[in-house]
């Protein structure tokens, strides 16, 4: 089945799809964005019901072989450290971020310039500076300004509640006169553009029934709807096409009922994320590209990084309230994030308080490391724990290795018979260094702040949230997918906007980046109409 | 609208079987009997498996062969039920499992244990009030925010470019 053709053609409505998709309205051209999988009902959320812990581990789980969900495709994790996450929706995985919002920093964007390492980005701090600040009023971001760690940047909404586990936090940083400061977090504090504010419903990690997370559905998505793009939800996209010149003509895909479609298109843009998008590239084979769409040199798939996050929790004498709050936002540290080449390893990593946790996940933390028996010591050893821990997430900023890669699973597919991605990780030798230093530095502030007793995992190995690097930005054609402005080098009507086109990854959540890049290179496909695909 | 979030209403089942059920709660005994000063109900007594919603099929099928197993070894062992096995035999049958289907034992901890800490009736005991996160929400106080004034003071800790 043929459709009616479009000019533009988003394959992906998640974080950066939607913003992308909002910021080409402006054009009037007939946008269209397929996405396979559906819009989210935030009253069925976890949070509504007394069994949403058990949901979040089942049916919202961030492993999405896991989860299982009809929109859901499986990822071969079996030769990484690290598992993939994601969540396949309108809104993408924005509906399962934690929604901690930090910007790269400047020298982020300049890494072998700074530190001799990897590859400086054909772009810098400055040229997403703005589209940084328009992001943050799109998605309704927290925070304070004032951070010695970024350059002067203002949030629209005051931050989110230290409370009991940020303030103990807070005195253990202090008491070592490291740098600390409120998260900027995509969690609306106040009122805020029809949207009302947080009432810390406890993990943000399985949607937001209050709708006070910025999740891309709620935020960019009704916007771009009413502003005239079409949104087509259960629309799974097999391979991009190409016509006799190389050129994208368009896409098949397979709606919720199984039945092909080809979908005719001007410009294709890809916004299915890390993992997603390399997948989709490399399952697009055709003569011009038998190796993979834009994939002649190579390069597709390659580089992929994880951020490798170490986990450490503490435990506290007195009562907590980390069960409650927005359970990933609180407090950060980036006193250890600029390159200091005397700790032995270049670049650097940003903890993240993440306050508490639930009392299932409490109880079977416990039970896996033993501080909790089966048995009738069962209660005194969960009461000692529950509501008296609290720690942090470290990000570990990952290096672009060709090695580490997105292939395709020679058995493995989805339900409508296309191949599924597989991983090829290992982490590389300055990141185990790195992640030795996070966890002896998390240990010495959760000491400083009354902790009694620690435990950590590094790597941890659910963390692969952030999928980047495997289409990646550059100005050398041999060694990258995309220009300075997203398009491809090799099919030039062809263009990327998600964490795949990262050239290095930083230490920080990347949602904030990955949508001030989509929104930049939306403006500057608006100012280049004319001569688009010279 | 179809969402796909409606997942977990197809998966209800019906109960497991007596026998089944049987083995499933001496299982509750030995993870989690009543405290010793009786303050913590035992799971057994809250009937926590009555209703398996949210049970996804594959965990239901994990569940189903992993009893089956346990019943299977106490006959061919100790050539009785494992209901009617002493409370340390049963651990013991349950310990070697845990090395030869850990995916079972791990499954069963967290179905029982999160039903437990969910129920109505637990929910009070260890300081939480029995409702849903959701409408009513939680309150965080917004802390000391005089912590942050020396911090304020640092010079720039990010780099020029």
């Amino acid at each position: 089945m043929t459709n009616d053709p479009v000019d533009v053609l988003i394959i992906g409505a998640g974080a950066s799809g939607a913003a992308f998709a909002w910021s080409m309205a402006d054009t009037r051209m007939r946008i269209l964005c397929l996405e396979q999988g559906d819009w989210m009902n935030p009253a069925q959320y976890p949070s509504t019901g007394l069994d949403g812990e058990l949901r979040q581990l089942s049916e919202f789980s961030f492993d999405p072989n896991v989860r299982n969900r009809p929109a859901d495709y499986p990822v071969n994790n079996t030769e990484s450290p690290i598992s993939i996450a994601n969540f396949n929706a309108v809104g993408g995985s924005t509906i399962l971020y934690a929604a901690h919002f930090p910007r790269f920093h400047p020298s982020d964007f300049k890494v072998m310039s700074c530190d001799g390492v990897a590859d400086d980005w054909p772009i810098d701090y400055q040229t997403l500076e703005p589209y940084f600040a328009l992001n943050d009023r799109m998605m309704g971001i927290s925070g304070l300004a004032g951070d010695p760690a970024y350059p002067a940047h203002e949030l629209p909404l005051p931050p989110v509640p230290l409370g009991a586990s940020g303030e103990t936090m807070a005195r253990g940083f202090n008491k070592l006169g490291w740098h600390w400061w409120p998260s900027d977090s995509a969690i609306i504090t106040r009122p805020y553009q029809g949207r009302d504010r947080c009432l810390n419903l406890g993990p943000c990690t399985s949607g937001c029934a209050q709708g006070a997370k910025g999740s891309t559905d709620i935020s960019y998505w009704p916007e771009a709807i009413r502003r005239g793009v079409k949104l087509r939800s259960r629309c799974r996209v097999r391979e991009v096409t190409v016509d006799a010149e190389g050129l994208a003509n368009g896409a098949i895909y397979y709606d919720a009922d199984g039945v092909e479609h080809f979908q005719p298109a001007e410009v294709v843009v890809l916004a299915c994320n890390g993992i997603g998008t390399p997948r989709l590239m490399l399952n697009s084979k055709s003569t011009r590209f038998p190796n993979g769409l834009a994939n002649n040199n190579d390069q597709v798939g390659r580089n992929l990084m994880l951020h490798p996050y170490a986990w450490v929790m503490g435990t506290f004498r007195e009562r907590l309230d980390g069960q409650f709050g927005p359970s990933g936002c609180c407090i950060w540290s980036q006193e250890f994030y600029e390159t200091d080449r005397s700790r032995g390893f270049v670049r650097g990593y940003t903890m993240e308080i993440v306050r508490g946790r639930g009392p299932l996940v409490t109880a079977i933390n416990g039970l896996g490391s033993g501080q909790i028996p089966w048995g009738a010591g069962f209660h005194q050893a969960f009461g000692q724990l529950f509501a008296h821990t609290t720690g942090m997430v470290v990000i570990c900023e990952d290096l672009p290795e060709p090695h580490n890669r997105v292939t395709l699973d020679e058995h493995l597919t989805d339900s409508n018979g296309i191949p599924a991605p597989k991983i090829n990780y290992t982490l590389s030798q300055n990141s185990l260094r790195m992640l030795d230093h996070a966890v002896a530095r998390s240990t010495e502030v959760l000491t400083a702040a009354g902790a009694i007793s620690m435990q950590s995992e590094a790597p941890w190995k659910a963390a692969g949230w952030h999928n980047m690097g495997t289409a990646r930005m550059g100005t050398d054609p041999a060694k990258s997918v995309v220009n300075e402005w997203g398009r491809a080098h090799e099919v030039h009507n062809l263009f990327i906007i998600d964490g795949s086109i990262f050239t290095t990854s930083a230490g920080v959540n990347p949602t904030s980046t990955i949508q001030a890049l989509a929104l930049y290179i939306a403006d500057s496909m608006k100012e280049r109409l004319a001569n688009l695909f010279d | 609208m179809t969402n796909s979030n409606q997942i977990a209403d197809s998966e209800k089942t019906a109960a497991f079987n007596a026998t089944q059920m049987g083995v499933l709660n001496v299982l509750l005994d030995l993870l989690l009997p009543a405290s010793p000063d009786g303050r913590m109900p035992a799971a057994r007594s809250l009937d926590l498996f009555a209703d398996l919603k949210h049970l996804p099929l594959k965990d239901r099928t994990l569940f189903e062969s992993g009893l089956s197993e346990l019943e299977a070894r106490a006959r061919q062992d100790q050539g009785t039920g494992f209901a009617q096995l002493p409370i340390g035999e049963a651990q013991n049958l349950v310990d070697a499992l845990r090395l030869d289907s850990a995916t079972f034992i791990k499954t069963f901890m967290t179905q029982a244990v999160g039903r437990y800490l969910a129920h109505e009736v637990v929910m009070p005991l260890i300081g939480l009030e029995a409702r849903p996160h959701w409408p009513t929400g939680h309150t965080v106080k917004d802390g000391d925010w005089s912590l942050l004034n020396v911090v304020k003071l640092r010079p720039k800790i990010y780099r020029n470019v």
